[in-house]
């Protein structure tokens, strides 16, 4: 019985990397879609999300039955209960990183130039949904406090981007439309660097069995 | 043990409680039951001495009679019982049968023990013969031995049950004192405590067991290690993987080239060490029992992935991973590729040139006067085709690494002024003025080489030159090292292409190659010249103005 627990747990946790890394593929293809105007990467990102989607109900799947035929304690719950609400954010990845992809298709976005900061926020948002993921395959509390602390870096970059765009809309250097799709891919960056913070929470809680606000006051 | 030596002991006491109790019986029972027929013996010969000497108080001995416990019969010699003490002499019949009635008559006493099966009883009688002629008999009625024993059978229960109890105590206290030094035996020197000498062949056997494992321990351990710093010190990564993807052995290199943060992988899946799609496609068919051969990227580098299954009896039992960094490999095998696709393109335009104005010729559609012309481009063509295939002989030359040219001491001044003389016809036709100063520096290498250097980058200097242009060669000796400088007044070169320039066939103003007669393969040369005798090229430049390129070689 013990041992087909550990199994199950084993399972879990690789179809939690698994998830993370079609989580990163997905973000991933739809900044470089961003970058260099390739709608074929784009359209790529949003079957990634349809993946993202499926894997999200097996380990629900996989989660609820360890709970019901285990009941756990402890650590081991912790870990499956934070599993849960981890996939939910990375689910939310997943679709806003297929949210992007649209609107790259459908606004017919044009390769980022670099003026703005948009190519840094994929940049950043990557780097936090990569380290995030890492912090849950190697049980590494520092690293998931880094991501935590770094989102301040993504939320600063996104309003940087945002003043940008009013001033360009204000000089009329900008078509609104363009302005505004540009506006939400960034906002969308943002939200998944959010995604990438609270995953890193739950990691704190899975391997301290506390959140940071609670273990301060 | 415990339950051995309780079933021993409860055997035992069993036994030894029953079969005592028994032999204490039947002797206690012998002797009472004889006791008790003297007894009656007595008693018997006591009434018949009474009974004998006083006829006339038979009455008063009749009272007498009934008054004595054991039971008295006086029977008549015709076998009719005449008097009884217990029962009444009416229900009785007939004594004549009697053994021991029949013996009094005859002897004058007779003995008789009788069994009464059903009740368990047994009876003696004792008969003797009166004077009158009268017999009396006594008699008294005991229980059999059996019964007897029988009866004591609850008593013995009782003992035995209480040996039951005793019994299990003691098994538990033996036991535990014998196993107690047992186990307080230090297995690692079996032979240093043998308590019980029952034991010391176990504990030499132990003993020699030890010193084998030991033995096949180091051995193991030795082997491990082997296979530790073979694998530690490969630069290719060597996995092991489990048949469900867990890490059994891992060596550094294959973390370096796979994994971010280090840290312990032995034991963890083989995903917490690399998550990438492709990566886990190649584990997910090789646990699948296909081998394959694949490249992955990861962070601008190509690994080469050769995996295999392990498999026994039929049974994917786990994998064999071998990662190796292609990225050199990969880059010159591109290189390579693009360098005969340039090759055969640079070669294939000049002979367009030349088999266009030839069959222009040949069908007679030229006029004579235009011959000349004619004739003169398809020699020019002719040439750059030569001049082309020359370089790449030499160019293929240095790029198979000919390591060991006889090398000799070299006047770089020398080579320098032999190089302005051969160029300054050509250079005269530009209209463009050589000249070349500096001291004589010797250094040691390889002629051909050096002129094929000197040539190339004075060709350049020429032909990348303005009307009335200048191309200055100096050769000085400047720490320890013997610099060649040549300085021309030309195009120059924009900052952004300074890096290129030396690959094959690059050209900074591509539509323009054909009008100076360049291969491309000239700066490549160079490199290649430069980079065998460990020199250093440097490269100044300002478009417009010209460029400065040094070859400094160690001395």
């Amino acid at each position: 019985m013990r041992y087909r627990f550990d199994e199950q747990l084993d399972n879990l946790n690789q179809a939690l990397i698994q998830m993370g890394a079609l989580c990163e593929e997905a973000i991933e293809n739809s900044s470089k879609a961003l970058m260099t105007g390739n709608l074929d990467l784009a359209k790529t990102a949003i079957l990634v999300d349809e993946k993202i989607d499926r894997k999200e109900r097996e380990i629900e799947n996989l989660c609820l039955r360890l709970l019901l035929q285990q009941q756990p304690v402890a650590r081991d719950l912790r870990l499956i209960s934070a599993a849960l609400k981890m996939i939910t954010d990375m689910e939310r990845i997943g679709d806003q990183a297929a949210d992007i992809s649209e609107i790259i298709t459908i606004g017919k976005i044009r390769a980022e130039n670099g003026t703005l900061l948009i190519g840094e926020m994929a940049k950043a948002t990557i780097k936090m949904v990569t380290e995030s993921i890492d912090a849950f395959v190697n049980r590494d509390l520092e690293l998931a406090l880094t991501v935590i602390d770094y989102d301040d870096v993504v939320d600063d970059l996104f309003s940087k981007v945002r003043n940008e765009l009013i001033k360009r809309i204000e000089n009329k250097k900008i078509y609104g439309e363009y302005a505004i799709a540009l506006l939400m891919i960034a906002k969308y960056f943002e939200r998944i660097g959010d995604h990438a913070t609270n995953i890193a929470e739950w990691v704190e809680f899975a391997i301290t069995g506390t959140h940071r606000g609670e273990r301060d006051s | 043990m415990k339950r051995k030596i309780f079933n021993n002991m409860v055997t035992l006491s069993f036994v030894i409680v029953f079969m005592t109790s028994a032999l204490i019986c039947v002797v206690l029972y012998k002797h009472n039951f004889n006791s008790m027929k003297q007894q009656i013996k007595g008693t018997a010969l006591f009434v018949a001495s009474l009974l004998n000497t006083g006829t006339d108080e038979s009455y008063q001995l009749t009272d007498t009679l009934h008054s004595i416990s054991d039971r008295i019969t006086i029977i008549a010699n015709d076998g009719t019982v005449l008097f009884d003490n217990i029962t009444d002499i009416k229900d009785m019949e007939n004594h004549l049968d009697r053994p021991e009635v029949k013996s009094a008559l005859e002897t004058g006493s007779g003995e008789t023990v009788r069994v009464s099966g059903t009740i368990g009883k047994q009876t003696y009688y004792y008969a003797i013969k009166l004077n009158d002629g009268l017999i009396l008999r006594l008699s008294f009625t005991s229980d059999t031995v059996y019964s007897t024993y029988f009866n004591m059978l609850p008593y013995i229960l009782l003992i035995a049950l209480i040996v039951i109890v005793i019994s299990m105590v003691m098994a538990v206290n033996q036991s535990k004192q014998l196993v107690a030094p047992i186990n307080s035996i230090n297995l690692d020197k079996p032979t240093e405590n043998i308590i019980y000498d029952e034991l010391s062949p176990l504990l030499l056997r132990i003993n020699y067991l030890r010193r084998n494992l030991d033995k096949q321990i180091i051995e193991a351990k030795e082997q491990q290690k082997q296979f530790e710093t073979i694998t530690n010190n490969m630069s290719e990564g060597l996995i092991i993987l489990d048949r469900k993807g867990a890490i059994l052995s891992i060596n550094p290199s294959a973390v370096n080239l796979l994994g971010s943060s280090g840290g312990k992988y032995t034991g963890r899946n083989i995903l917490t060490l690399n998550r990438s799609y492709n990566f886990q496609q190649i584990i997910d068919k090789v646990l699948k029992g296909n081998s394959s051969e694949d490249i992955i990227t990861k962070e601008e580098r190509s690994i080469k992935i050769w995996t295999n299954p392990v498999v026994k009896e039929g049974e994917i039992h786990g994998a064999i991973m071998i990662l190796q960094d292609v990225t050199e490999t990969q880059m010159a095998e591109d290189f390579r590729r693009e360098f005969s696709a340039n090759v055969s393109h640079e070669l294939k335009s000049p002979l367009t040139v030349i088999t266009g104005f030839a069959e222009l010729i040949k069908n007679n559609m030229v006029n004579s006067d235009d011959i000349p012309e004619f004739a003169k481009r398809i020699y020019t063509e002719a040439k750059r085709l030569l001049k082309l295939v020359e370089d790449i002989i030499v160019i293929s030359r240095l790029d198979e690494g000919e390591n060991d040219l006889a090398t000799e001491e070299i006047n770089l001044l020398e080579v320098a002024e032999n190089t302005a003389k051969r160029l300054n016809e050509m250079a005269a036709k530009k209209g463009v003025s050589m000249t070349v100063t500096g001291e004589a520096v010797s250094i040691n290498g390889v002629y051909r080489l050096i002129e094929e250097l000197v040539y190339n980058l004075c060709d350049n200097a020429i032909n990348y030159n303005r009307n009335n242009g200048k191309v200055i060669i100096s050769v000085v000796k400047r720490n320890n090292k013997a610099v060649l400088k040549v300085e021309d007044t030309g195009i120059g070169i924009p900052k952004e292409h300074w890096h290129r320039i030396f690959e094959r066939f690059y050209r900074v103003d591509k539509s323009h190659s054909k009008e100076t007669g360049g291969t491309g393969l000239g700066l490549s040369i160079v490199k290649h010249s430069a980079r065998y005798h460990n020199a250093k090229i440097s490269l100044y430049s300002v478009v417009g103005k010209g460029t400065t390129i040094t070859v400094s070689f160690p001395l």
